[in-house]
C-alpha cells in the first residue's frame, strides 16, 4: 500500500518539478480525424481484430455520432452513424460501438416524448451488404417513460450483439410525485441478445435493484458474457457486482469484493471489466468513509471467484476507471489522478498475480466532468487510450502506449 | 409582532438568466424594512450575477439530472433557500454535469430548482472539490472554508441540524 501511495505522490512531485513531459516516453499521441467540439469517445476492438473509435460531435443543438477505424497507421475517413437534436447527451452515459465479423451496432440516448427524465436507448445496426446503417430501434420494449442508459455491448458469433443497460421501467413516473419526485421502484439491470437486424433474440432482467447512475461493463469469457455494475442493496450498500451467463440463464449476482460502501447517492463512477479466456479483471472506484480509491481484482475461473483486490490508487483520485487485458495476458488499468482541478490520466500494468509492473502518465487533463471517462483497449501489443482534451475547446484524443509486453 | 419575511420567485418572463427572488416584508418598522430589503436584494442580485456575497454562509448542493436522489431533495433545498435567507445563509446549486449555462438553467427549471445555480467560474472561486457521490451538499463559512460535507439525499431537518451544530441561525 505504501508503494502505491508513493507512486501517486511521485507522479505529482515529478510534475511539479517539471520532470515529466505532457506525454511520457512510450506514449505516442495519435491524430484521429476528430475536430473541435468532439467528446464522448470510445475505443473498441472488433471481432476481426481491428481498432475502432467512436465519438460525438456537437454543433449547436445537433449531436452527431461518428466512427472511424485504424488501418495501419492511418485512420479511415469518419463515417456518420446517426445524428439528432433530441439526444440525451451526458458526459458519463455515452454511445457504445460494437463491431463483429461483418456488422456493427451503435447506440445513443434519445429523449422520450412526455418525460423530463425519460430517455430511451436507440441502437442502429450496420448493414454490411449495403454499407448503410439501419433505422434505429429502441432496444427495450417496456414503453415506459423513464431513464434507460449506461449501455455496454459485446460482439457475439453469428452476427449477434449482446447489450446490457440500466432500465428505469420500475422507477415509475418520477414527475407524478408532486414535490417529492421520489421514484417508486428501483433501477434495474437488463441484458439482451440481438441479431444483425436488431431483433431481440433473448432478454433478461439481470438484477432488480442497482445503482441509478453508474456505467455497466461487459466482457466475454470462455463460458460467455459477464456483466459488472454497481449494485444497490435495500440498505444502500453500493458495491461492485458481477453476473455471468450460465446454461440456465444468469448466475446470482455476487460482489467482486465487499467494500461495504454505504451511500444513499450516486457515485457516477462505474466499474470496468475485461476478459481473456477465464481471466477476468475488474477495476473500480469507491470512496467509503469519504476516502477515494481505485481497486483491481482478478478472477482465474471466468468470474466465479475473485482474488483479494489490489489497491491501485488512493487519496488523490476521482476514479473513471478502464481496464484491458493485453495480448501477453497482463492487465492494464487507467484512472484519473487528481489535484484540485488538474488531473493526470494514469495507466498501469499488472501481471496476473496482481503485481505492479509499470505505470505511466498518459496525459495531463482536467478533473472536470467535461474530460469524460477515458477508455482503454489492448490492440496488437499496445494499449490505446482515448479521452477528451478540454484545455481549450473539447477535442477527442487518442494515444498509444508502447509497452514492451 | 416580529417581522414577517417571505420570498417569492420573480416570474421567468421577468428574469430568464437566473432564479431570483422578490421580497415581501410586513410587520417590520419602516427603517428595518428598508435595511433588510436592501440587504436581501443585494444578496439576491449577487447570486443572480453568478456571484456570492462575501459575508454569507453557503449551502452548496451538487446535483445532476441523472441523479434520482438529487431530485428527491430539491423541494427541501427550495424550502431552505427561502427560509434561510434572513439568516444570511445562501442556498445555491452546482450542476455536477457541467453542461453549458443555457442547458444548465433549462435543466434546473425542469427539475423545479428555485435556488440559484452557480456558474462554473463562481464554483472555481469556492475551491471546492467535486464530490465523489451525488447528491453532496457542502456548508461553507463566509471565508469559503468547508464546515460540513453532507453525502446523500438530505432533508430540511438534517441540514438545519447541521447548521445549528455550526452555530448558524441561533
Amino acid at each position: 500500500m505504501k508503494t502505491i501511495k508513493l507512486m501517486g505522490a511521485a507522479v505529482w512531485v515529478a510534475m511539479l518539478l517539471g520532470c515529466l513531459p505532457n506525454h511520457a516516453p512510450g506514449v505516442t499521441l495519435l491524430q484521429p480525424p476528430t475536430g473541435e467540439q468532439t467528446s464522448l469517445s470510445r475505443l473498441t476492438v472488433g471481432a476481426a481484430g481491428k481498432l475502432h473509435l467512436s465519438w460525438v460531435e456537437s454543433r449547436d443543438k445537433l449531436s452527431l455520432l461518428y466512427h472511424t477505424s485504424l488501418s495501419g497507421d492511418r485512420w479511415t475517413e469518419p463515417k456518420l452513424i446517426n445524428a439528432g437534436e433530441d439526444w440525451f447527451v451526458n458526459w458519463a452515459d455515452f454511445p457504445f460501438l460494437s463491431v463483429n465479423q461483418a456488422g456493427m451496432t451503435a447506440h445513443w440516448l434519445q429523449k422520450s416524448h412526455g418525460g423530463t427524465y425519460a430517455y430511451d436507448v436507440h441502437a442502429s445496426f450496420y448493414d454490411a451488404a449495403n454499407h448503410t446503417w439501419g433505422e434505429s430501434i429502441i432496444i427495450h420494449k417496456d414503453g415506459v417513460n423513464a431513464e434507460h442508459g449506461f449501455v455496454s455491448m459485446l460482439p457475439m458469433s453469428g452476427e449477434r450483439t449482446f447489450i446490457s443497460w440500466l432500465d428505469g421501467r420500475n422507477t415509475g413516473s418520477v414527475e407524478s410525485h408532486a414535490g417529492g419526485h421520489a421514484p417508486v421502484g428501483g433501477m434495474t439491470l437488463r441484458g439482451g441478445i440481438f441479431d444483425r437486424n436488431g431483433e431481440t433474440l433473448n432478454e433478461w432482467e439481470l438484477d432488480g435493484l442497482v445503482c441509478d447512475c453508474c456505467q455497466t461493463s461487459a466482457a466475454m469469457t470462455t463460458a460467455g458474457p459477464v456483466v459488472v455494475y454497481r449494485d444497490r442493496t435495500e440498505d444502500e450498500i453500493r458495491d461492485i457486482y458481477i453476473t455471468r451467463k450460465v446454461d440456465s440463464g444468469w448466475s446470482t449476482p455476487m460482489p467482486v469484493h465487499a467494500d461495504n460502501w454505504q451511500i444513499a447517492g450516486c457515485p457516477v463512477n462505474g466499474p470496468s471489466v475485461a476478459a481473456n479466456g477465464n481471466l477476468v479483471a475488474v477495476g473500480w472506484f469507491s470512496a467509503k468513509d469519504d476516502q477515494p480509491k481505485v481497486s483491481l481484482t482478478l478472477s482465474h475461473d471466468g468470474g466465479e471467484t475473485f482474488d483479494s483486490p489490489v489497491l491501485v490508487a488512493e487519496e488523490s483520485t476521482n476514479g473513471r476507471v478502464s481496464v484491458a487485458i493485453t495480448t501477453s495476458g497482463d492487465i492494464a488499468i487507467s484512472w484519473l489522478e487528481t489535484r484540485g482541478n488538474a488531473a493526470k490520466l494514469m495507466l498501469a500494468r499488472y501481471d496476473q498475480q496482481g503485481e505492479l509492473q509499470e505505470f505511466v502518465t498518459v496525459a495531463e487533463t482536467r478533473a472536470s466532468r467535461r474530460s469524460g471517462f477515458p477508455v482503454i483497449v489492448s490492440h496488437r501489443n499496445h494499449v490505446y487510450v482515448t479521452w477528451t482534451d478540454v484545455t481549450s475547446e473539447p477535442r477527442v484524443r487518442v494515444a498509444r502506449v508502447n509497452w514492451s509486453f | 409582532m416580529p417581522g414577517v419575511v417571505s420570498l417569492k420567485r420573480i416570474p421567468d418572463s421577468l428574469h430568464r438568466q437566473c432564479k431570483d427572488v422578490l421580497i415581501e416584508i410586513s410587520g417590520v418598522s419602516a427603517m428595518k424594512t428598508v435595511v433588510l430589503a436592501m440587504a436581501l436584494l443585494v444578496s439576491a442580485g449577487s447570486l443572480c450575477a453568478g456571484e456570492l456575497s462575501e459575508d454569507s454562509w453557503k449551502v452548496v448542493n451538487y446535483w445532476s439530472r441523472t441523479c434520482a436522489p438529487c431530485r428527491v431533495e430539491i423541494p427541501e433545498l427550495n424550502f431552505l433557500s427561502e427560509a434561510l435567507a434572513p439568516f444570511n445563509v445562501a442556498v445555491v446549486g452546482v450542476n455536477f454535469d457541467e453542461d453549458d449555462r443555457e442547458t444548465t438553467l433549462k435543466i434546473a427549471e425542469d427539475m423545479g430548482i428555485t435556488f440559484p445555480t452557480l456558474t462554473m467560474a463562481t464554483v472555481e472561486t469556492l475551491n471546492l472539490t467535486a464530490p465523489a457521490v451525488l447528491p453532496t451538499t457542502y456548508i461553507l463559512a463566509p471565508d469559503n472554508t468547508v464546515r460540513a460535507k453532507l453525502i446523500g439525499a438530505q432533508d430540511r431537518a438534517m441540514i438545519l441540524a447541521k447548521l445549528a451544530e455550526l452555530g448558524i441561525g441561533k
